[in-house]
């Protein structure tokens, strides 16, 4: 619980420390509250207390799962009630921030066989992807396939116009630092195993990258990895939403 | 007839500013820091069934 007040308390400096010409966004992905495996999670302990945690965040995207809203309930905190919608819908929108125009695309929850996407979820989230590009200078997925059906997706891509310049995986299979995909086309993230570190990819350059949406990316994009340690300082009103979660251990 | 001279190349800076050319040039080098979050968990099978 300690992790989420230091997280927070990460996430204010950042989103007050301005860097002139970065745009800066704070995305939780897949199974922030709940466990991808069913599995029991801290947040269990005092899932109100944790919601609204995550709420006092003000993320500029967020994912949650079948499973993280079972953990929230009805009555989901102001700040978290807007990504409860439709977590089994390819779901599109775009933000505008400082001229740039983001593009993200929450991925539904799989539901073919194994746990893994059917053909037709593949089709509406590329469609959905390719629909956005025409409209904004980036586009971003984020996922709850887990990390083998998220590589098989990439993998489809690996040559051929690619509808996502980043992908924010989460669910089943271990985390990574990040890495380009499909080609080179696509920066890949999963985070480490229950959110104790804070994962960063820097893209470089966003309207030359447009122009130059079908040549290799390397060079524009840097991934970093930020463990959440006693270094940083807690965020005090986070720090007392979790009093509850503490207190119940 | 002096002051024009002097406003002409101030007009001419204001008239450049305003192509899109230039706006483009303005906003290249614009970076996108994204701040990410979420939980994983298990072993990756390298050939799932």
């Amino acid at each position: 619980m300690g992790g989420l007040a230091r997280r927070a308390g990460f996430i204010e400096s950042k989103r007050t420390e301005a860097e002139k010409g970065v745009v800066r966004l704070f995305v939780a992905g897949p199974f922030e509250l709940a466990a991808p495996d069913g599995g029991k999670v801290p947040a269990m302990r005092a899932p109100g207390a944790v919601a609204r945690a995550h709420a006092a965040m003000r993320y500029d995207a967020m994912l949650l799962t079948p499973a993280d809203l079972a953990l929230v309930g009805d009555s989901a905190p102001k700040g978290l009630a807007r990504w409860t919608t439709a977590p089994m819908q390819t779901k599109g929108e775009i933000l505008a921030r400082s001229g740039l125009r983001i593009a993200f695309v929450r991925f539904p929850m799989p539901t073919g066989p194994d746990g893994r996407p059917t053909e037709q979820q593949t089709r509406e989230v590329v469609a959905e992807g390719f629909h956005l590009r025409g409209e904004a200078d980036v586009v971003i997925g984020i996922s709850p396939w887990g990390m083998s059906a998220e590589q098989a997706f990439l993998g489809h891509f690996s040559g051929s116009a690619q509808p996502f310049d980043v992908l924010l995986g989460g669910g089943a299979g271990p985390g990574h630092g990040g890495k380009m995909a499909a080609g080179g086309f696509t920066a890949w993230l999963r985070p480490y195993v229950q959110g104790k570190a804070v994962h960063v990819i820097r893209l470089e350059n966003i309207p030359k990258r447009q122009r130059q949406s079908q040549v290799k990316r390397e060079v524009d994009v840097r991934f970093d990895v930020v463990s959440l340690d006693d270094k940083i300082s807690a965020d005090r009103v986070v720090d007392t939403l979790l009093a509850p979660a503490r207190a119940s251990n | 007839m002096r002051r024009l001279h002097l406003l002409l190349p101030v007009l001419l800076l204001a008239l450049v500013s305003l192509l899109p050319g230039a706006a483009l040039a303005a906003s290249s080098g614009q970076a996108l820091e994204i701040y990410y979050t979420a939980n994983t968990n298990g072993e990756y099978d390298p050939c799932p069934s």
